[in-house]
């Protein structure tokens, strides 16, 4: 016999993500979900940030990797409170890893909590993890066809961040192509050109957290 | 590549489902599954297939049906196929869209005895 089941696959985590979206706006923290290809720069572009916004924003982050706490004490140096998340083999975070490490953090000390996802371009897109933010990297050697193919990660990030932009004058890269395929794949989106390890146009990213933690702090 | 954990969610959420209604035996599955989620078909019907054996699924059919990426455009208050994951106008080639469906991934029947 037929039994209509219109069951969510994902249903589990998404209740999770839920419970901590709720508990991230009691507290007003501000919740960002970065993803990117492994090398691309998400730990320098946290570290930078860490030192840049130190004494104006309390920052925590958590760190997913497959194994070793190496990224965790590479941003604990700068100050912030670092925990570090192994999937063992795992491709993404999920929602209720998240769940139990945001419990070690005391939230109302908290402006932003940053969540460092498993080096993938595919997979951790399809896990939301209750953040207010999906915020992509893609570093320039990587190539400009990365949003063509990997629509699906690049068309739920609210703004992507080019990173090593200084590697432009010495690669192929057409900033033009990603802005072409960026407006046809997820027109909304922010893009800002940044080097996190040279410090350029790291001013714009970090008035961009800080305008959203403000307003995050509002509704809270 | 997380198709192993799929199967396994879809397993969890479909026994459960035949307990319910007092069923003994799984012999097919329909999942939808959209466009802009990122799962293999061919992976996690594999995936079903290793996971499954000795259990109520066992040898059950997984039924895969893709479902294209729906967008609406706001200018023109008509809904469009999302082609090539550009969120373009057909009609008149605006980007003032949203998404309507295209990312569910969700077990919309069973067949069970």
């Amino acid at each position: 016999m037929e039994i209509k089941v219109q069951a969510n696959v994902l249903g589990a985590n998404e209740a999770l993500a839920e419970q901590n979206r709720k508990r991230l706006a009691e507290k007003g923290v501000f919740c960002i979900n970065i993803i990117s290809s492994p090398g691309a720069g998400k730990t320098t572009l946290l570290e930078k940030t860490a030192e840049m916004v130190k004494g104006r924003l309390r920052m925590a982050v958590i760190e997913g990797d497959i194994t070793t706490s190496l990224d965790a004490d590479r941003v604990a140096r700068h100050g912030v409170q670092a925990r570090q998340i192994n999937t063992m083999g795992g491709c993404h975070l999920d929602a209720n890893m998240i769940q139990k490490t945001m419990a070690e953090f005391d939230l109302d000390n908290l402006d932003l909590l940053v969540i460092e996802n498993v080096g993938n371009l595919v997979c951790p897109a399809d896990f939301d993890l209750g953040e207010d933010a999906k915020v992509v990297i893609l570093s320039i050697p990587e190539g400009d066809d990365k949003p063509a193919k990997y629509p699906g990660t690049f068309q739920k990030a609210q703004v992507l961040l080019l990173n090593k932009i200084d590697f432009l004058p010495v690669s192929d890269f057409s900033l033009d192509r990603v802005r072409q395929d960026m407006a046809g794949i997820n027109p909304g989106l922010e893009i800002l050109e940044i080097s996190a390890s040279k410090g350029i146009g790291m001013d714009r990213w970090v008035s961009w957290l800080e305008a959203r933690v403000r307003e995050k702090r509002v509704k809270a | 590549m997380h198709e192993l954990g799929i199967a396994s969610s879809i397993l969890d959420i479909v026994t459960q489902r035949i307990q319910e209604e007092g069923l003994q035996k799984i012999n097919r599955v329909h999942l939808v599954v959209g466009a802009l989620s990122q799962v293999v078909p061919d992976a996690l019907t594999f995936a079903w297939e290793a996971i499954t054996q000795g259990t109520p699924a066992a040898n059950s059919a997984l039924e895969v049906e893709q479902r294209p990426i729906i967008a609406k455009c706001h200018p023109c208050g008509k809904d469009f196929t999302v082609e090539n994951f550009r969120f373009t106008c057909p009609d008149c080639g605006g980007h003032d869209t949203e998404m309507v469906s295209g990312d569910e991934l969700f077990i919309e029947y069973i067949d069970a005895d």
